[in-house]
């Protein structure tokens, strides 16, 4: 008997699926895939202006700009930037994840709570941040004074150290609860019965964290770390709402060396001709995230 | 398990610890904005506010913009939140229960778009907006907004879907629906969590996007929260007291929200993955 | 009510082949079930008539039609699933009157058809209620009352009793066998569980990996099972397996013997066997008892003993190490550590060759198929079982 069969009906499944699928490749490729390849024409042009014309100049952009300081140093700081927000926002993370799995009086609200930092748009945490950092009225100086941490009021963002870490820890302290709650999804699927199973064996708490939560949530851990550092290395508006990349551009991160160069400085072949580099870069990163997002056996 | 006191006390400091971090900031800032301006800028700030007045917040309602900031944000919010529920809906259900060539490779490709910095399609993006006469035009907020949130949109609905049993659509296909119906009347009611959460991350998104807000709307009309606040604010120099009152009204909508659908989406994101 | 018919099925998984040429035909209002091991493909066969699994070769007809290209929907058959797969956010009412809904019946002709199966199944006052506020009794018959509202030729149950306990499953199968005799439905049945194959079936389906091992009346497959596997697999306690040596064959039987087995003549027929072959001689625990006159007897050391009131069962091993399961009276004072020998009657035994075949027996009873039913539908007059499975 011949295999058709088997054809017809995969066939019939194949083709709703793609009418499925159909409106978000559109989609995405009209907003993404033609952009992208849109910069990739821009960065061997010559244009100035948005809107203006220019012409092939080959790897000209590409030259100029691997070859310029700020560059390097803004994908530096770019670096120090992911890794300290991927620090700090796992750190916190897993211990507010921790916390939220228990079980006491509060805690479903709690988990409501948490997330107000991330629910609220950045424009608010950048007027947030400034008011209380301020020097005048502010709330945070204050306090440190009368904690007797310091002795003078401090200025947040007028030193590049300072401006640096202040940023991390804003920008840490508005994702931390997104991450948070994935996290707590992925605690929560542990069964119950292992950490029983474990008591009786004799494993204390921090064994039990260290040998049963770890290894078993090590994968969430894994894909949510990676996908908040692609995420960090984009993030524009609350550093250049807060400090516009100085002082003195302590804090010029990539995007913002982007943004500047593209708007302010109207180079725009070398703009894309850096986007092009950034994008290379994080897209290696990226392929090894999306190894461990795709879909695995289980799925039909 | 019992809790030893210790480990009671431990979790207590530590919960402590996250409501001051999430929690006192707003409070400060909500409180000081029913606060006249002398108190607010004082050397010596105030917990609990001395004063109270609803200047900043009439000036920031009938002397700026923000009204229509305001209902802008909100439109473009709603629309995006839509589409990409109704994209996210659809493509999940493909790529998590359905078998066509190159699937895996095309979900690949999908999640792959967050390798991008918005930067790089931003140029481009504005010369196309333009080609089309979209620039200005809050229409293109909600396709850009639409881009960045479906792809981990499509990620999320994994969870819930895989928590409907295969054998549940079998029953429906030995019924006689046809694949719509079964999309249609068994699988979308039971993933309505799913939907749900989908719909916040997908309004919560747009609410908050300021770079492409700021670059592909120009006239004052159209703009969204994040610009017109952010431009009310360069625009005053350094009033507090406006400032603070646009914090607060900006954070009331998705708070409401939340305060009705929070639980659901903290609930949806955490019980859909149990299977 | 309609025939089924299997021709040449095979079916892979990857490189596996699961499904090894089966050939069957369950004919029409008959209680037909699949049984085997886990993991012999019985689900899977089901499945191939359901049209929820792809045939990679051979063909399904339902009634005269060729289904095996059809969409399941449109083969005109209901099945009930391991799990109920009930809707879980409709109504009993709305999971029983989807498949009508989906097929636009009247509003009045679904809602009559609905109220008629419940009162059916007692399930009238749950018609309101959602899957989740039904035990698992209940589930189960909202599941069998989805297949029953569709009026279709043929029932196709995956190991429909699993779920529940043991007592429900007594009574469901009392259900299940009641409806079958009220409906005269065509029904497929798959279980692992050999009693209920054996209390539900009209004839039975032995699979093992792929293949068919025997098809037949139930009886008739107790009495005279085809080969070694149905003989162990059907009957519980399993069937004793002593391995022996043909001494000699005769137009009486074969004699043949064993290290602690004195020379025995097994009463089948001969056909192929020679002095010196190697053989299985097989005893049920139903008969092996204390040995009585004329009966051949084993000796061994008691090992186990499990008192059941009704009947005791021992088991014996003998000092080669082969252990004998036996059912003796409940009255019975037999210890553990104790020596004792255990005895059949010739007549009782099986005896399998070397390829597990066997040997037909001169003396069990001759189990024939159920006459047709008269009021069975006319295109389902062939009422002969054919069943071919390819070596």
């Amino acid at each position: 008997m011949p295999r058709r069969l088997q054809r017809r009906a995969a066939r019939r499944e194949a083709v709703f699926a793609w009418t499925l699928v159909a409106p978000v490749i559109l989609w995405l490729g009209a907003t993404l895939v033609y952009p992208l390849v849109s910069s990739l024409t821009l960065s061997v042009e010559n244009v100035r202006i948005i809107g203006s014309a220019g012409r092939f100049v080959g790897l000209d952009n590409y030259l100029s700009i691997l070859s310029a300081s700020a560059f390097w140093l803004a994908l530096a700081r770019s670096v120090v930037w992911v890794v300290g927000n991927a620090a700090i926002q796992t750190v916190l993370a897993m211990v507010s994840a921790l916390i939220l799995e228990q079980t006491f009086p509060g805690v479903r609200v709690a988990r409501t709570w948490i997330v107000v930092t991330w629910i609220v748009p950045t424009i608010v945490i950048v007027i947030v941040w400034r008011w209380l950092l301020s020097t005048s009225g502010g709330m945070i100086n204050p306090l440190l004074i009368a904690l007797g941490l310091i002795s003078q009021p401090v200025g947040f963002f007028s030193s590049a150290t300072s401006a640096m870490t202040s940023l991390m820890l804003i920008n840490s302290w508005r994702w931390f609860p997104f991450i948070a709650v994935m996290l707590l999804a992925g605690l929560q699927r542990i069964p119950n019965d292992l950490y029983e199973a474990a008591a009786i064996d004799g494993a204390s708490r921090f064994a039990r964290f260290r040998r049963i939560t770890l290894p078993l949530l090590q994968p969430t851990l894994f894909v949510l770390t990676v996908i908040g550092t692609l995420l960090s290395f984009n993030v524009f508006d609350i550093v250049w709402l807060l400090t516009g990349g100085g002082p003195a551009d302590a804090t010029t991160t990539l995007p913002i060396l982007i943004y500047r160069t593209a708007f302010k400085g109207y180079r725009l072949s070398e703009a894309a001709a850096m986007s092009v580099v950034a994008t290379v870069l994080l897209m290696g990163l990226a392929l090894l995230a999306v190894r461990t997002l795709a879909p695995g056996e289980e799925d039909r | 398990m019992r809790r030893s006191p210790g480990v009671n006390l431990a979790l207590a400091i530590g919960l402590a610890f996250l409501a001051i971090i999430a929690l006192l900031p707003f409070w400060w800032v909500i409180s000081s904005s029913i606060k006249a301006t002398n108190e607010i800028v004082s050397t010596t700030p105030t917990m609990v506010p001395h004063s109270f007045t609803l200047e900043h917040f009439a000036k920031l309602l009938t002397s700026s913009d923000y009204p229509r900031f305001l209902l802008n944000s909100l439109a473009v919010s709603a629309a995006s939140m839509a589409v990409t529920v109704v994209l996210a809906v659809l493509s999940g259900y493909a790529f998590f229960r359905l078998r066509f060539a190159g699937r895996d490779f095309l979900y690949r490709a999908i999640l792959l778009a967050y390798a991008f910095p918005a930067i790089v399609v931003l140029v481009p993006l504005y010369g196309m907006m333009s080609a089309v006469r979209l620039i200005d035009n809050l229409f293109a907020l909600v396709v850009i907004n639409v881009t960045f949130a479906v792809p981990f949109a499509i990620w999320m609905m994994r969870a819930f879907l895989a928590a409907v049993p295969l054998e549940i659509e079998e029953a429906a296909r030995l019924d006689g629906a046809s694949r719509l119906t079964i999309l249609r009347r068994i699988i979308v009611p039971l993933i309505a969590p799913g939907i749900a959460s989908v719909g916040i991350f997908a309004f919560i998104s747009s609410w908050t996007e300021y770079l492409f807000a700021s670059v592909l709307i120009q006239s004052d009309a159209n703009k969204t929260i994040p610009v017109g606040l952010a431009g009310i604010i360069g625009q005053y120099q350094v009033d507090w007291g406006l400032m603070l009152a646009g914090a607060t009204i900006t954070t009331l909508p998705v708070v409401v929200l939340f305060f009705f659908i929070g639980r659901y989406f903290v609930a949806g994101l955490t019980a859909g993955a149990i299977k | 009510m309609v025939a089924v018919t299997l021709r040449g099925l095979r079916k892979r998984f990857g490189a596996a082949e699961v499904i090894k040429g089966v050939d069957l035909e369950f004919a029409a209002g008959e209680f037909s079930v699949i049984v085997g091991p886990s993991g012999c493909g019985k689900s899977t066969l089901l499945r191939m008539i359901a049209g929820l699994e792809e045939v990679d070769e051979g063909e399904v007809r339902i009634g005269e039609r060729d289904v095996t290209d059809a969409d399941p929907k449109d083969r005109g058959v209901a099945m009930v699933f391991q799990n109920y797969a009930l809707y879980p956010h409709m109504s009993v009412r709305q999971n029983l009157s989807f498949a009508l809904e989906m097929a636009r019946r009247p509003k009045a002709d679904i809602d009559a058809k609905v109220c008629a199966v419940a009162d059916a199944l007692h399930i009238g006052e749950l018609l309101d209620r959602k899957p989740s506020q039904l035990s698992g009794g209940q589930r189960q018959r909202v599941a069998l009352g989805r297949a029953i509202v569709r009026d279709v030729g043929v029932f196709l149950f995956d190991e429909p009793l699993s779920n529940l306990d043991a007592a429900l499953r007594v009574a469901m199968r009392a259900e299940l066998a009641r409806l079958h005799r009220e409906l005269r439905c065509t029904i497929v049945y798959v279980t692992h569980d050999q009693v209920e194959a054996m209390t539900l079936a009209d004839r039975i389906v032995v699979l093992q990996a792929g293949n068919v091992m025997q098809v037949g009346a139930p009886l008739q497959l107790y009495h005279r099972p085809a080969n070694a596997f149905v003989a162990g697999f059907i009957g519980s306690p399993r069937m004793n397996f002593i391995p022996v040596e043909v001494a000699s064959v005769g137009p009486d039987g074969a004699t043949v013997s064993g290290p602690e087995l004195p020379p025995t003549l097994a009463p089948t027929r001969v056909d192929g066997l020679a002095p010196g072959d190697k053989a299985t001689l097989g005893v049920r625990p139903e008969h092996l008892n204390l040995p009585t006159e004329g009966a051949t007897a084993i000796e061994g050391v008691v090992e186990l003993v499990e008192r059941l009131g009704r009947e005791t069962g021992v088991r014996v091993r003998t000092a080669s190490g082969l252990a004998l399961d036996a059912i003796v009276d409940g009255a019975a004072t037999v210890a553990a550590g104790e020596r004792l020998a255990v005895g059949f009657r010739p007549d009782a035994c099986h005896l399998f060759n070397a390829e597990g075949r066997a040997l037909e027996r001169r003396f069990a009873p001759q189990i024939v198929d159920a006459p047709p039913r008269p009021d069975v539908h006319p295109l389902a007059a062939s009422a002969t079982i054919a069943s071919r499975s390819e070596q």
